[in-house]
């Protein structure tokens, strides 16, 4: 290993340490990442149990499924949804792999100081190679590792099968990752940098979105098998025998089988593979790179000298200081496009289970209750942005609101407006639309509306009561992800404040009648009173900690509220006292 | 027109800001100094109104900073140090945004926005999202900003660090002109030439504490220095000074 490689490693590793030392910024992420982390592997891992086991496959041998098996076609329910999970979950790792490749490669802060050192450019390519497979690593870990290791458990399957399946998955991980160095080297000759970045987290975006369609319509088995996303799913992603997630996933079936000579071709092939593509990657990638990255400088330079001849705009109308801070959230929330991407997925999730949920004949209750669940549970997606992070957006921006002469009410308010106008439109439209594809009369709408509209006001009082509580503005993109420990909370809230809604095709004694038409006007009664009050109470509820919550804020720096005693200290103990906690 | 009484802030353990007093006159042109980390930035913070000291009180403008906030945010105008902003806004947007948020009247705003931002040369930029700005254009902006509701307060924390010789004179002019139209400006900078030729009073702040208070003059009669470079490092201790020019010989006669 040569001194310069050493060197960044372990540089690297200090990274990594102190990021667990106490006084620092992102450890309580950390932290909720231990938590969730296995959280996630677990649901993954029962899921998988779940799906085994009512998919038919024998827990012991695979007489029935596995002999369907030929080398042309994958078939049997179970074994072709881990296929398509795997190979889904490698398009999203390679697509990611090269989002993190340019930032990594071409973007990323300490660039200029590791370029402008007597350190190989070798060194560097390794090290930024490592990194890209550590992200990549993380979505492997929480998604595919435990699929797979629940099939092999259901399958009883050898050690070695648990050994193959860690080293294969880190030879698929390098290879995306080594095809990614490539193809980006290559990519910024052609292209600015800055478009890059927004093309390739476009089709990230679109592939998530198309993931979601296929796996829902596979395990809700509402695609027939002539439907086109049924065609895709067993079409694209399963017998296309290129495709390195194929190699390893027939290799690790195999395997799991007690066939590892079946399996050794397969895996050699994704072994071979990988060295071929780290061998391309310090080949092109040194050749190249240096180029790329001067090219990347310019393109980076240029886009700030794109508009100098924009056409002069005239200035807009004065508005009241809460308006404007209720406009300039708006235009920012509009200029993210990995805002609106949120936004359609709410949208096409909304679609999938609009073709679900109306495959059949539904009663007047169900049908009511469904419109507004699925109004709602796109409005707690679109919240996110909105209301979740409505305060900790501003980042490190926050001063300009903290040194303005905006009162605190009015700085809540205003927070409130900006995620309540956009999402009860959202919801409103989610939930007409649900009405008019129940085939719904159309009276319920008018009535439905004022409902639903109650419901999102208290979804985003709660969630932004939930974000300030875990508000950090210690960042300066508009576009940080929301509080992981957060997310989890005002997710759970949410389904809370629907539950009462959800209960109510179960208490048919209240709402039980000869004319479907009473029987509607009964329904949309009783979700009134079961919601409106409910909604209320978290309103006033919400308010008045959100109010406390803003006044510590604009009083400190940004810290987290309740983090650490230490950091409790920073929050004067007149706060402390008022129980902003 | 600015008051610190007995104002302490800590971060846990560590005391940024101890018992200060100051009071700074109308029309004052008032220079804060201190080495790195001394606490000029955490008294600029709580003189601003956006961080609550752990004791004492500070007045602005008449004003109890927190205990009558809007009304004293109102009349302040604050420059960090670090100007971070919108980057998606445009300039000519963020200026609205400010202008709006003062509540300055719509056309006298949109007025004296064109104005400034032809002032600090950004003109040619203001249709530009923020984020294609360089450090010293984002200070420009964030200047001009700070100008637009006629503040009669100013603090600024390292004002011209990031900016070009010519919008740095050009900050100076402006901020000495409005000293004399009765605007109190704070300035915290490291820039001792600045400090000497601008402002009517200094004050020295090391560990929390300020050490020195008057005219330079008086600063260095005082202190029996020649310049306010010698009289900063006197009062601050230039024993790290010393120790470092001791290591560099040693290494040369190594």
């Amino acid at each position: 290993m040569s001194r310069g490689l050493g060197v960044l490693l372990r540089c690297q590793w200090r990274l990594v340490r102190n990021a667990w030392r106490p006084d620092s910024r992102g450890r309580s992420h950390l932290i909720a990442a231990i938590f969730v982390l296995p959280l996630f592997m677990f649901m993954f891992f029962v899921f998988a149990i779940y799906f085994l086991r009512s998919s038919g496959l024998p827990r012991t041998g695979l007489p029935g499924a596995l002999r369907l098996m030929t080398p042309h076609a994958i078939t049997g329910g179970a074994i072709e949804t881990l296929v398509i999970s795997t190979t889904a979950i490698f398009f999203i790792i390679s697509l990611g792999a090269l989002q993190q490749a340019f930032e990594t490669f071409y973007l990323a802060p300490d660039l200029p100081l590791l370029l402008a050192s007597p350190i190989s450019r070798q060194a560097v390519l390794t090290v930024k190679l490592l990194l890209n497979v550590r992200w990549d690593a993380l979505m492997v870990f929480m998604t595919a590792l435990p699929l797979w290791i629940a099939f092999g458990i259901w399958l009883r399957a050898s050690p070695g099968f648990y050994l193959v399946l860690i080293l294969g998955w880190l030879c698929l991980l390098l290879f995306v990752s080594a095809v990614a160095v490539v193809l980006t080297a290559a990519l910024v000759r052609i292209v600015p940098v800055p478009r890059l970045r927004q093309i390739v987290l476009s089709f990230l975006f679109g592939f998530i979105l198309l993931a979601i369609v296929l796996i829902q319509g596979a395990v809700s088995g509402a695609w027939g098998r002539e439907d086109m996303p049924s065609l895709l799913g067993r079409g694209l992603l399963t017998q296309q025998m290129w495709l390195p997630s194929i190699w390893l996933s027939r290799g690790l079936l195999a395997l799991a089988t007690g066939n590892p000579q079946e399996a050794w071709p397969w895996l050699a092939g994704l072994g071979i593979g990988t060295a071929l593509a780290v061998i391309g990657a310090y080949g092109v990638g040194l050749r190249i790179y240096a180029q790329g990255w001067t090219l990347a400088q310019q393109a980076e330079s240029l886009a700030g000298r794109r508009h100098r001849h924009t056409k002069a705009k005239s200035w807009s109308r004065s508005v009241s200081p809460l308006l404007a801070l209720v406009y300039k959230d708006l235009r920012l929330f509009s200029r993210q496009p990995i805002e609106w991407y949120r936004a359609a997925l709410g949208l096409v999730a909304m679609a999938t289970a609009l073709v679900v949920f109306t495959a059949e004949e539904r009663q007047a209750a169900s049908a009511v209750v469904l419109s507004f669940a699925m109004g709602f549970v796109g409005a707690s997606t679109f919240a996110v942005s909105l209301s979740l992070r409505g305060v900790s957006k501003e980042g490190l921006s926050w001063w300009i609101i903290q040194a303005s002469p905006l009162t605190e009410g009015a700085i809540l308010w205003a927070k409130f407006l900006t995620a309540f106008i956009p999402t009860g439109i959202y919801a409103c439209l989610a939930m007409m639309g649900m009405q008019i594809a129940l085939k719904l009369p159309l009276f319920v709408l008018p009535l439905s509306i004022p409902i639903m509209l109650v419901m999102v006001a208290g979804l985003t009082a709660l969630d932004l009561a939930i974000g300030i509580w875990r508000a950090d503005f210690h960042q300066a993109a508009e576009t940080r992800n929301a509080d992981i420990v957060a997310v989890l909370v005002s997710q759970a809230a949410n389904y809370f404040l629907l539950s009462p809604a959800l209960i109510l095709p179960s208490l048919s004694i209240l709402w039980a009648s000869p004319s479907r038409h009473v029987e509607l006007l009964r329904i949309l009664q009783a979700e009134a009173v079961l919601l409106v009050p409910l909604n209320a109470l978290i309103i006033v509820l919400a308010r008045r900690y959100s109010l406390k919550g803003i006044r510590a804020l604009r009083l400190s720096e940004g810290i987290k509220l309740l983090r650490s005693p230490r950091q409790r200290a920073d929050i004067s103990p007149s706060m402390q006292n008022s129980g902003v906690h | 027109m600015i008051r610190f009484e007995n104002v302490s802030k800590s971060y846990g353990r560590v005391e940024a800001v101890h018992n200060l007093n100051l009071e700074v006159s109308p029309g004052e042109l008032f220079g804060f100094l201190g080495p790195n980390g001394a606490g000029k930035t955490t008294t600029i913070k709580m003189a601003a109104g956006i961080l609550k000291p752990t004791a004492g009180r500070i007045i602005v403008a008449g004003y109890d900073v927190y205990a009558q906030g809007p009304l004293a945010r109102a009349v302040i105008g604050y420059v960090p140090d670090m100007p971070y902003l919108y980057d998606k806004l445009t300039g000519r947007e963020f200026m609205e945004f400010v202008a709006d948020l003062y509540g300055v009247d719509g056309r006298k705003s949109r007025g004296r926005a064109e104005e400034l931002l032809e002032l600090f040369e950004l003109s040619d930029y203001k249709e530009q999202l923020i984020e294609s700005y360089s450090h010293g254009m984002r200070q420009k902006l964030v200047m001009a900003s700070v100008l637009l509701h006629d503040p009669q307060v100013i603090f600024l924390d390292e004002p011209t660090a990031a900016m070009d010789p010519k919008s740095a004179r050009l900050v100076k002019d402006i901020l000495r002109t409005l000293c004399g139209r009765g605007v109190t400006v704070f300035m915290s900078t490291h820039i001792m030439e600045i400090a000497e030729r601008m402002c009517d009073r200094v004050g020295i702040i090391h560990r929390g504490e300020l050490v020195a208070l008057g005219t330079v003059e008086e600063l260095r009669q005082r202190r029996g220095e020649g310049t306010l470079e010698e009289v900063f490092l006197s009062v601050t201790g230039d024993a790290e000074h010393a120790d470092l020019l001791r290591v560099l010989n040693g290494w040369e006669a190594s």
